[in-house]
């Protein structure tokens, strides 16, 4: 039971990412593929971590991988945060699509 | 130094010891004796080695935080990241993206809060921190919904910013 439900949000994380994806290859313009680009790195990436945590019951493996989420909850930010800032410092501007 | 403020102050450290010795067991994976005595005896260790040549001042005024209140930060926290990730969908089905800079302000004052607004603002889907000066903010938002400083606010770190 536990397997499946670990499973399900499994798939359900790698929707997200896939969706991401999809929203990178849509759009043309720098600033809305990077806002797009956060559901893979955050959303998606939370989900399937939470989901082999849910996989694997209560263990030392489950809180490595928990160390692992605060991990990227902490970097992920202030990766995207260094590339939009540098981005908008060299001047690009913000277009329609 | 008050009373209340050193009680304050061992119950601070106390949780950070907590956290370090916790690490220390699950990279070990065993709860033998030597990981259990070693645990805290590193991480008193790394504590005062890294206060005393790491950092200007001590974690205590630098960077406060009490556990629960943590743990209460990263509910709601993930709550407004699924909550934006699901809002986000029409956008990407329908290739429509109109990106704006919004400023807000915030009224947290501590160094460590600001950080911690702004990281989370770019942490959840559709908006991103890109500068911070002071309580002011610029955001990077996907579909405007007003470039009313204090409305966006609202709509961005509402919930957030309730709990400080």
């Amino acid at each position: 039971m536990r397997d499946l439900i670990g499973n399900i949000i499994i798939f359900a994380g790698v929707g997200f990412a896939g969706l991401g994806i999809l929203g990178i290859f849509r759009f043309k313009n720098f600033y809305s593929r990077v806002l797009v680009s956060s559901k893979v790195d955050t959303v998606g990436f939370i989900t399937i971590l939470l989901g082999v945590s849910v996989k694997h019951g209560l263990s030392f493996f489950t809180l490595k991988v928990l160390f692992i989420m605060a991990m990227a909850l902490i970097i992920n930010p202030l990766i995207t945060h260094s590339i939009v800032r540098s981005a908008y410092i060299s001047g690009y501007k913000t277009r329609k699509e | 130094m008050k009373e209340g403020d050193f009680i304050k102050r061992i119950v601070y450290y106390g949780q950070l010891v907590a956290l370090f010795s916790l690490f220390w067991v699950v990279l070990f994976e065993s709860l033998s004796f030597w990981v259990l005595i070693s645990a805290p005896i590193i991480s008193i260790l790394s504590l005062i080695l890294s206060e005393k040549y790491l950092l200007k001042a001590n974690y205590y005024d630098l960077y406060y935080f009490n556990i629960f209140w943590l743990l209460k930060y990263t509910v709601v926290l993930f709550t407004e990241i699924y909550k934006s990730g699901f809002s986000i969908i029409p956008n990407i089905l329908s290739g429509h993206a109109n990106p704006g800079i919004v400023d807000i302000t915030t009224e947290v004052d501590t160094n460590i809060g600001i950080a911690l607004i702004a990281n989370s603002i770019t942490l959840t889907p559709g908006t991103i921190t890109m500068d911070v000066s002071g309580q002011k903010l610029k955001v990077l938002w996907i579909d405007p919904e007003t470039y009313n400083p204090t409305m966006a606010g609202l709509i961005i770190k509402g919930r957030l910013e309730k709990l400080f």
